[in-house]
């Protein structure tokens, strides 16, 4: 059994010009200690959908389908049976270290407080504990470290304290929203290393939403690529970045820079831009944007079927389709 | 190596003014209609009373209801129409000091905002020597000093007030002063005064209005405290605040002070109302339903 | 940062035993500014009261004297009025310096002694009144906040707008009226029934007094006389305060922060008295900084109406008489709680910010 199941989920915001429907039937297991990759445009619903998860969405949001997490549903989930869950089993890390981190509180508080929160360990206990969770995540000086506040640590350090703040519980899925794109690129191969030992040595299984393939290909096992809020292409990160199918994550990779590239070849950008949630188009929504769309494009969404051992893609043309 | 075309950068949505949301907003009609009666009944006084505000022509302290509907004063003037009377004195006067405030405030602060250094800290530090006084205490030194009456309120409560606008203009001016279309207008030759007047103060007009509306109704409460203490509008006019004292001397009849405060509580809260309502509209930050809309 | 990025040289030990260097020096510049500021303040109190067409010998001397040359000279004499401008304005910094404020011309008396037996009046009255508009205030400000667009935050927009809308002194009119005069339920004027004596001078607040004393009935009477005057300041601050902690808080509540702390799991209610109220508090601090000034507003008005005898009713009869020491004076007393409270507000965003503290 895995250990999340999402099924159909679909999450619509209620604003001041009426309802819009931000992720639009998404399906997708994750299984332990596995990083599961979720990419796409800003807009394309994926951080949204993992908000729903933890029913951290804003007010005015309304979810439906379901998201099975062991026997329960996350999405129905309620009061003390949530806050259980809730940094008990899920965790979650933030894109931005600078704001995601108490301003006035000291690390060592933040960090014991959750501790105590789910465990009711003492004082003393919580803050030893937190001096563990500093060390694990190579923060230098631990003792000293929870005496300090936030802004007297870089960004890259306090992306580490806040993995620690996640981890403090020992939660089974860590969800990671873009956790690297706010820091430095040492900084991020740092914390990406951090959550691959912790995977490692845990079995921690890992959300990791990024817009970023490079970080996806040294570190997700698996990859669902979002595109209006919707699911366009999944499958393991390896062979869907290598022989990508739908016409969108073709776009997606083409459009990378090559390491070997001079810089003198053009960036294959793609035409047009990713459709705002309030005026998805009908039919596959990447149509405008996409050379191959036929007809049926236009008319009917399709829909996401098995292509190949534990790859699935939506597309009526699928043009990459290997030739065997 | 990230994906073109998938910025982090969040975009910001230019929020152009909705006057049309006004509308939906309970607080504006009702303040709006309130506002605008107390001015017709300002306007139409004459018609609308039923006897002379001075005249003492019916039995005094007569308690509500019969022929005089809020009663008659210790002098047996009626009290209806004293307090319709009174929209004569206080809106006009409010409007007129908020006016010339602004006039002051703005222009000072504009002055300093814009030419900064020395200009800049004379006009700043004169402010900050006004707000270290409550409004009621240095309004009520000028007054006294100057002989009480409602002209020298009115100019005491000017030299109070017209630091809050030259504060909020200065900040405007100088964020404003700030950004590119204002620089690029200096650059293409434009001249100082021209930037200032054609760039720089179209954009300050919203926070300045809601701060203007707002204000009325803090100039009507300050004009009749001091009315009240006697420093302001002199007997026998029907002002509201002289109103209230000559209903705390004659504290058992309780219609001498009741009405002429409930005219000044309704008049003050329909500004507030719009003033509030404006600020949703024209200056969202500060707005009571500011963060009510997330993406 | 010259000493290169180690964590040591981040971490300034334990800022909260010895605060670092940077948040004294702003402290320091803090106070110079407003030691300027309260000077600035005697120029223009001493300038208002001297310039004044008015002439203070008319307003102070009865009909007879002041048709007596010798006895108007020798008023001026006494008050240093035949003195130049400048001169004038010397004398009275110098005796500024010594605590000596001059004498009122009413009552004769050192204006030093009168602002004594003044101040702790409206002091007791103030600090209850505030007290009740804090706790009222930042309590509503918040349930307005989490209960955004919702019923309770659209009644608690016009309550606010109300308190903010109401005259005081009708207020205080209405007040009297319902309570004293109808119900009978809370005495009317003065600070206490004459059957009570006044309990021995310690602190000047006649509750704080009477319990120190052990008068029970004396502390009780003073405490019930104190409740219509509290009220009715409040009323004002208790709309400001609601309104400016809701806007607080809704700034502090869509930060990535909160939704981290709601992450963990941690209770709504720990979340928004732990998290919350705690990056909103140095907003709120400003408003109640903004608090006092309404409260010395509010108090010439309410004790003039209540016969309470403090500064405000002190500064409304020096005013009207222009008792020009007196007047000075009450200015230079109002400046001060001004310049203390802005102080003390500085600091206090030291002691809840570390960002400050050591930036």
């Amino acid at each position: 059994m895995s250990l999340l199941e999402v099924e159909e989920l679909r999450v619509r915001i209620r604003g001041e010009r009426g309802e819009v429907t931000i992720v639009d039937g998404v399906d997708y297991t994750v299984e332990e200690g596995q990083v599961f990759g979720v990419a796409g445009e800003s807009g394309s619903g994926k951080t949204i959908s993992v908000l729903a998860l933890l029913q951290l969405l804003p007010r005015g949001a309304s979810t439906s389908g379901r998201a099975i997490y062991g026997g329960r549903d996350l999405l129905r989930l309620s009061g003390r049976a949530l806050r259980r869950v809730r940094g008990r089993e899920l965790a979650m890390v933030f894109q931005d270290p600078l704001t995601s981190l108490h301003p006035m509180l000291t690390i060592g508080r933040q960090l014991s407080e959750h501790v105590r929160v789910h465990e009711g360990a003492s004082k003393r206990a919580a803050l030893a504990r937190a001096a563990e969770l500093l060390a694990e995540v190579r923060i230098p000086d631990p003792e000293r470290a929870l005496h300090a506040f936030p802004h007297q640590f870089s960004g890259g350090m306090r992306q580490r304290v806040a993995i620690a703040g996640a981890l403090a519980t020992r939660p089974k899925l860590l969800i990671a929203d873009e956790p690297t794109t706010a820091l430095d690129v040492t900084v991020q191969a740092g914390i990406l290393r951090l959550l691959d030992r912790l995977r490692r040595e845990s079995g921690l299984a890992v959300i990791l939403i990024t817009h970023d393939l490079g970080v996806m290909s040294s570190i997700a096992d698996h990859v669902s690529i979002f595109y209006a809020g919707r699911i366009v292409e999944s499958g393991p990160t390896k062979e869907l970045l290598s022989t990508p199918r739908h016409p969108y994550t073709r776009a997606l990779l083409d459009a990378l820079p090559h390491p070997v590239d001079d810089g003198r070849a053009d960036l294959l950008a793609i035409p047009g831009l990713p459709p705002s949630p309030r005026s998805r188009p009908a039919g596959c929504a990447f149509h405008p944007r996409c050379a191959y769309a036929i007809d049926a494009s236009r008319v009917q969404a399709p829909p996401l079927v098995t292509v190949g051992a534990a790859r699935l893609l939506a597309c009526h043309v699928d043009p990459f389709a290997s030739p065997s | 190596m990230s994906v073109p075309g998938a910025t982090p950068v969040r975009r910001f949505r230019l929020r152009r003014p909705r006057v049309a949301a006004a509308w939906r907003q309970p607080l504006a009609v009702i303040g709006l209609s309130l506002a605008a009666a107390w001015i017709l009944v300002a306007i139409f006084a004459p018609l609308l009373a039923p006897s002379d505000p001075l005249e003492q022509n019916a039995a005094p302290l007569l308690p509500p209801g019969g022929d005089y509907l809020f009663g008659t004063d210790e002098l047996g003037r009626d009290v209806l129409s004293r307090v319709l009377y009174g929209a004569r004195i206080s809106i006009p006067l409010a409007l007129l000091l908020v006016g010339l405030a602004l006039l002051v405030g703005a222009t000072l602060g504009a002055v300093a905002g814009y030419f900064g250094g020395f200009v800049d800290s004379i006009v700043m530090r004169s402010a900050d020597l006004v707000f270290a006084f409550p409004a009621i205490i240095l309004a009520m030194v000028v007054t006294a000093v100057l002989g009480p009456s409602i002209r020298n309120a009115v100019l005491a409560l000017v030299i109070v007030s017209w630091p809050s606008y030259a504060r909020v203009v200065r900040g405007l001016v100088l964020s404003i002063g700030q950004t590119e279309y204002v620089t690029a207008t200096r650059l293409l030759g434009a001249s100082a005064r021209r930037a200032l007047v054609r760039d720089v103060l179209p954009n300050v007009a919203g926070p300045v209005l809601v701060l203007a509306t707002l204000d009325l109704g803090n100039a009507i409460l300050l004009l009749s405290a001091l009315s009240f203490l006697g420093l302001g509008a002199q007997p026998p006019q029907p002002e509201w605040g002289a109103g209230v004292a000559e209903g705390i001397q004659y504290f058992q009849f309780w219609w001498i002070g009741t009405f002429p405060g409930l005219a000044i509580f309704s008049v003050v809260l329909a500004f507030n109302f719009l003033g509030d309502s404006l600020r949703d509209v024209l200056d969202p930050q500060s707005s009571w339903r500011a963060g009510s809309e997330e993406e | 940062m010259a000493r290169g990025r180690s964590l040591g040289a981040l971490i300034p030990g334990r800022s909260r035993t010895r605060p670092p260097r940077p948040f004294l020096r702003f402290l320091a510049r803090r106070f110079v500014a407003l030691l300027f500021l309260g000077l600035g303040i005697t120029l223009v109190a001493f300038l208002l009261t001297n310039l004044a067409p008015g002439d203070p010998a008319a307003a102070n001397l009865g009909q007879r004297a002041i048709e007596d040359p010798a006895a108007v000279a020798s008023f001026r004499e006494r008050y240093g009025l035949d003195k130049s401008l400048p001169e004038q304005y010397g004398i009275y910094v110098w005796r500024l310096a010594h605590g000596d404020l001059g004498e009122s011309q009413q009552a004769r008396l050192p204006v030093t002694e009168e602002l004594g037996t003044f101040i702790p009046a409206t002091a007791e009255l103030a600090l209850l009144s505030i007290l009740i508009a804090v706790v009222v205030g930042v309590g509503l400000g918040i349930l307005a906040a989490i209960r955004q667009n919702r019923l309770t935050d659209h009644v608690l927009r016009v309550v606010s707008l109300t308190g903010v809308s109401m005259p005081t002194f009708w207020l205080a009119l209405v007040a009297l009226y319902i309570f004293f005069f109808r119900l009978n339920w809370l005495p009317g004027t003065g600070r206490l029934d004459p059957q009570f004596s006044e309990p021995e001078h310690r602190t000047g607040f006649f509750t704080i007094d009477a319990l120190l004393q052990g008068e029970w009935a004396t502390a009780g009477d003073a405490a019930r006389h104190l409740v219509l005057p509290a009220l009715v300041l409040a009323l004002y601050n208790i709309g400001l305060l609601t309104r400016y902690t809701r806007a607080a808080v809704l700034e502090v509540v869509h930060n990535d922060y909160i939704r981290a702390a709601r992450a963990k799991g941690i209770s709504e209610r720990r979340i928004v008295l732990r998290h919350v109220l705690r990056a909103a508090l140095p907003s709120v601090l400003t408003v109640i900084g903004l608090a006092f000034a309404n409260v010395m507003t509010g108090a010439v008005l309410v004790e003039n109406i209540f016969a309470w005898p403090g500064i405000g009713q002190y500064a409304y009869r020096s005013a009207t008489t222009l008792d020009l020491p007196a007047i000075m004076g009450v200015s230079l007393f109002v400046a001060v709680v001004y310049i203390v409270v802005n102080f003390a507000v500085d600091v206090l965003y030291g002691v809840i910010d570390p960002r400050i503290r050591v930036s």
